[in-house]
């Protein structure tokens, strides 16, 4: 796989961008926003409908998106609970468990499907799952990741290049 | 009542010829025949000999020659009451119930004779033992027996004519009946739904009692009918199935106990039976919780409710009845019949039920129904399990008491033993079997001052002397038995246990030597079992060889055999002991650098116990998501900041890390999940140290405990040389969150990867068809339904091949029991399946086969699987693997009648594994 992260894609922004960060805690939050250079607004969402309810009252050039919420209640969580123990035999731990590992795939899909084109970053090492992420990109674009030993600096510069690429289509 | 001359002249031929022994003299055990005195003195002095006598060999167990004198002198007068009842009495011993009858039939208004018949006909016709005991009513006026002879008759068949009757005996004799009685009619009350008749009942049989003497019975029974009667208020609106929701939650909560999360599962269980309180399946999953938690109260009243709103479910019945026949030991088994009885009339071929029920059965003393219960069990399974208990079984209740011999084995009188002296003896014998200690003393005495080497009479001394308490005079008896037979092997292992009881070792150790060598194997043991409490264990091990050697069983096999494992045991340990014992001062120096070095790796664990795999993976991904991920990847820019002067950087890393004072840091979190990894191993057997010997771990906690050296630098970072400690963090950073972190990956995908295809399944295909118990039976062969692309899976190989294994095997035997082998159809059906949500892509293989009968989710959710199925559940399990059943109703069963899909993530082969 090639370089998610290019060290150029385009002339970076001046620009002060706002980053919306989903994640169920708040290290991200808290590392990006202590970290972080000037320039960066950083909003955070603590579950897929908080994420929503951001984006319909804000503007943001880039959404950075945890994978796991094993933090969120379960009557957050996106997904069908039953819908999902069916696939586990009417199994409900497991069934949450499978929401909590995957949570960060529901907001995407639901940020999708509400309308929000912005560029999502995940926070998640897809490096050993080649044909989960295509099976992904080629759904959701733009999509983009970040491992997940990535510290803030190099998170930044990433979020700052992909959110050129959004502003660029 | 008279006697022809012959019958005199007869009795007077018996006289003469010594056959009727003044005294009576009793075979050890056997029950004291008494004749009733009021009948003997109406009888002439010729009969009352003859029925003296006849009772005297019925005592001794000479069965056919008291029937002979029995009959003897009915020849003569058939209305001899006690001879009847004599002859009826022996006729039952020999097995001849039905001779018995005939006799006891003879005098139709006689009370005794009337009782007896109808004792006798109890099991076999209780409707004619009814009829008598009824017709005792009037023959026995005022007697009460027949009303509760009635009373237990009627319990199960009428339990309100048995109640009515019960109540005529107590009004008659003013005190309670016996508990079994009362117990037994309130059992048929309930049984037939008079439950306030059974309670009223109880309350009587209580109140009667004083408060601390009521039989358990009858307050168990009581309890049970209050718990019935408010499990009739719940049924009340009948059994109400379980909405969706609901059957989900009982699933969840099964699963939980399964996991073994009983305080959690018990939890969810009471919250659904208050919400769904008319679902017996709730109730009879509480009491299954309740059970295994040892609340077995609450577990009966759960499987009562169970039972009350589904009266027509065998399990719940069973579940009940096996708990009563369990748990109270034996007091309930009355009941717990009852409901096994119920049990099987809705499942009559539950052949293991049917086996219970036969023991609980013979337990009670029914036999003549156990032995009922056995047969319908060995006519469901001939080979099954039990069979060849129950057949013993069966045996042994029907077997005959031998017949006695015509004259009894004695040993051979002694020459130089008067007359008196024997009569003495004999005396003797009988007080000491009446408990006479006394009086059996003093007979033996004068029989043995008559004759003082008397052998017989002295073995008696030392018997009742040992039942006086006086050890000394039983040992000093015995020995004078040693002198008259100096080789007898019984007598010296008597003396010798007495010699050892007493603390005299050496002159026991004498004896059992002696005994050994005169015949008595048992001395062997006897012998082993003195050097072991000795310490002696060679010694011991050569006594038990010569025991082995000479014994065929007896009391001792058992003792001897576990003798013989101990020594066994302590010989291995002795032998490691001896040779640790020269490393073991070394051992002791080197001990902190020793433990540090023994001790196993993870990767020891996942190689010994592969079924350990899921749960390090999920300790490791938890090291990586919440150890790194969120906390130590920010160690690189803090080196930064400090480098460029930023201190409050390194108090913000502090606070990360190490958390407030009295929290819990990230580094005491990664010491958490280590423990936890070596719990998991001491689970398998596998002393892990992941500290100082495990590739990955190792290094990463002596970084964390470099990070920890580095706290009071951080909280005080004006303090220290900045350019040091940023030198430190991003060394640190290195060690953690890339060579960990990437390390850690490594091992949570190390499972390796297995390609399915349909080749595989074609061989395990015919593995399974080759089966001897399959041969012959599986149709052509596997019709197989998948791309060309072999489709990669994390799971060990053995492990797949035993899901389809068990699988393969399933549908062929519910091929070959429901269709005929030329319609027989199995087949595989391998494709992928993409979650379009999560990316995730799932491999799904179906076992299709056309055998008619339905498997369904709610089967495989229920955990009533049969034929492996529920191996196969768990396996995939253990490898996040799911199974289903599809039916014909699918369109992609289209062709079959089911198919039982089995679908595990597909994996994505690392960069190593890729071709």
């Amino acid at each position: 796989m090639t370089d998610p992260c290019p060290p150029t894609a385009g002339p970076p922004s001046s620009r002060p961008l706002r980053v919306l960060v989903v994640e169920d805690g708040e290290e991200y939050s808290a590392n990006l926003a202590r970290f972080l250079p000037g320039g960066l607004t950083l909003a955070r969402a603590g579950s897929g409908a908080e994420a929503l309810a951001a984006l319909a009252t804000s503007t943001f050039h880039v959404i950075f998106l945890d994978m796991r919420f094993d933090r969120t209640p379960a009557e957050a969580l996106l997904g069908d609970l039953a819908a999902t123990a069916d696939r586990f035999n009417g199994d409900l731990e497991r069934a949450r468990r499978f929401l909590e590992d995957n949570q960060g795939a529901y907001v995407l899909a639901a940020l999708r499907e509400a309308g929000c084109g912005l560029p999502v970053v995940f926070s998640h090492d897809f490096s050993g799952e080649p044909r989960r992420w295509a099976n992904l990109e080629q759904r959701y674009p733009p999509l983009y990741y970040l491992s997940d030993n990535a510290g803030p600096e190099e998170v930044s510069r990433c979020l700052r290049a992909w959110a050129a690429t959004g502003e660029a289509a | 009542m008279t006697l022809s001359h012959g019958g005199y002249a007869l009795i007077a031929l018996l006289l003469a010829a010594g056959a009727m022994p003044a005294v009576l003299a009793q075979v050890p055990g056997a029950e004291m025949v008494e004749l009733p005195d009021l009948d003997l003195a109406a009888l002439p002095p010729g009969v009352r000999s003859v029925l003296e006598e006849a009772a005297g060999a019925e005592t001794r167990g000479e069965l056919d020659r008291a029937a002979a004198r029995y009959r003897l002198v009915l020849g003569r007068d058939p209305t001899v009451v006690p001879a009847v009842l004599g002859l009826s009495r022996v006729l039952q011993a020999q097995g001849d119930p039905d001779g018995a009858d005939k006799v006891l039939a003879r005098m139709p208004h006689e009370v005794e004779v009337v009782q007896a018949r109808a004792r006798l006909l109890e099991e076999r016709n209780p409707e004619e033992a009814l009829a008598l005991y009824r017709r005792l009513e009037t023959l026995a006026m005022g007697s009460a027996d027949p009303y509760l002879h009635q009373a237990s008759l009627l319990a199960s068949r009428d339990p309100t004519a048995a109640m009515v009757a019960l109540g005529t005996w107590w009004d008659l004799e003013g005190t309670p009946p016996a508990a079994d009685v009362v117990v037994a009619v309130a059992l048929g009350l309930k049984e037939a739904g008079e439950l306030d008749e059974a309670q009223g009942l109880l309350e009587r049989a209580h109140a009667a009692w004083p408060a601390d003497e009521v039989p358990t019975e009858l307050l168990a029974l009581g309890d049970r009918i209050g718990v019935e009667r408010e499990a009739l208020r719940l049924g009340a609106g009948g059994l109400v199935p379980l909405s969706a929701a609901e059957e989900l939650a009982l699933q969840a909560a099964r699963a939980r106990y399964i996991a073994g999360e009983s305080d959690q599962a018990l939890a969810a269980l009471r919250e659904l039976a208050g919400q769904a309180p008319h679902a017996p399946e709730v109730w009879a999953a509480l009491g299954d919780v309740h059970l295994a938690r040892g609340t077995v109260a609450e577990a009966e009243r759960a499987y009562v409710a169970a039972t009350t709103l589904a009266p027509d479910e065998a399990a719940y019945h069973a579940r009940l009845g096996t708990l009563l026949a369990e748990r109270y030991a034996g007091r309930r088994h009355r009941e717990a019949i009852a409901e096994l009885s119920a049990a099987l009339a809705l499942r009559p071929t539950w052949a293991d039920l049917t086996f219970r029920q036969a023991q609980l059965l013979r337990e009670a003393g029914r036999f003549e129904a156990a032995d009922e219960a056995l047969a319908a069990y060995l006519a469901l399974e001939p080979d099954g399990p039990h069979a060849a208990a129950a057949r013993q079984t069966r045996e042994d209740l029907t077997r005959r008491q031998p017949a006695a011999e015509a004259e009894p084995w004695r040993a051979a009188p002694t020459a130089s033993v008067p007359d008196p002296a024997r009569q003495a003896c004999r005396v003797a014998r009988v007080y000491r079997q009446r408990g006479d200690l006394s009086a059996a003393r003093r007979e033996v005495d004068a029989a043995l001052t008559l004759a003082p080497d008397y052998l017989e009479a002295l073995l008696l001394l030392a018997a009742i002397q040992l039942g006086q308490g006086d050890q000394d005079g039983a040992r000093a008896s015995y020995a004078r038995c040693l002198e008259v037979a100096p080789d007898d092997p019984r007598l010296l292992l008597n003396l010798g246990e007495l010699e050892r009881a007493a603390g005299h070792q050496d002159a026991a150790r004498e004896r059992f030597l002696g005994a050994a060598k005169a015949g008595a194997p048992e001395a062997w043991y006897l012998l082993a079992d003195m050097a072991d409490e000795a310490g002696r264990s060679s010694e011991a091990r050569r006594y038990l060889q010569a025991y082995f050697a000479e014994s065929t069983g007896g009391l001792a096999l058992e003792p001897a055999r576990a003798l013989e494992a101990r020594l066994r045991q302590r010989l291995w340990l002795v032998r490691g002991l001896v040779g640790g014992t020269l490393a073991g001062v070394g051992l002791l120096l080197g001990g902190l650098v020793l433990w540090r070095r023994t001790g196993a790796a993870l990767g020891t664990l996942l190689a010994r116990e592969p079924s350990s795999y899921h749960e390090v993976a999920r300790l490791l991904s938890a090291i990586r998501h919440e150890v790194l991920k969120h906390n130590t990847t920010l160690l690189g820019t803090v080196a930064e900041r400090l480098e460029a002067g930023e201190e409050h950087a390194a108090l913000y890393a502090a606070e990360r890390l190490f958390g407030a004072p009295g929290e819990q840091g990230v580094i005491a979190r990664f010491e958490a999940y280590l423990s936890e990894l070596e719990d998991l191993g001491r689970r398998h057997g596998v002393r892990l140290n992941l500290r100082a010997r495990d590739p990955v771990l190792a290094p990463m906690h002596r970084a964390m405990r470099r990070l920890q050296r580095l706290e009071p630098a951080l909280r005080r970072p004006h303090r220290v040389r900045r350019l040091r400690l940023a030198a430190e963090l991003r060394s640190l950073s290195v060690q953690l969150n890339e060579v960990g972190f990437r390390a850690l990956g490594r091992v949570i995908r190390d499972v390796s990867l297995q390609p399915v295809s349909g080749a595989f399944f074609s061989v395990v295909y015919e593995r399974v068809a080759a089966e001897p118990a399959l041969m012959g039976e599986t149709p052509g062969a596997l019709e197989v339904d998948a791309g060309e692309e072999e489709i990669p899976v994390r799971v060990f190989r053995q492990d797949l091949e035993d899901v389809a294994t068990n699988l393969l095997r399933n549908a062929l035997v519910a091929l070959a029991e429901e269709l005929p082998r030329a319609e027989r159809r199995v087949g595989v059906a391998i494709e992928e399946e993409l979650d379009p949500v999560t990316g995730l892509e799932t491999l799904a293989v179906r076992f299709r086969d056309n055998a008619p009968r339905p498997l369904t989710d709610a089967i495989l959710r229920g955990r009533s699987i049969e034929r492996g199925l529920g191996l196969a559940a768990d396996l995939l399990a253990r490898h996040q693997g799911v199974m289903s059943v599809e039916t014909r109703d699918d369109e992609r069963c289209a062709g079959w009648t089911k198919a039982v899909v089995v679908r595990l993530p597909r994996a994505e082969p690392t960069e190593e594994e890729r071709p």
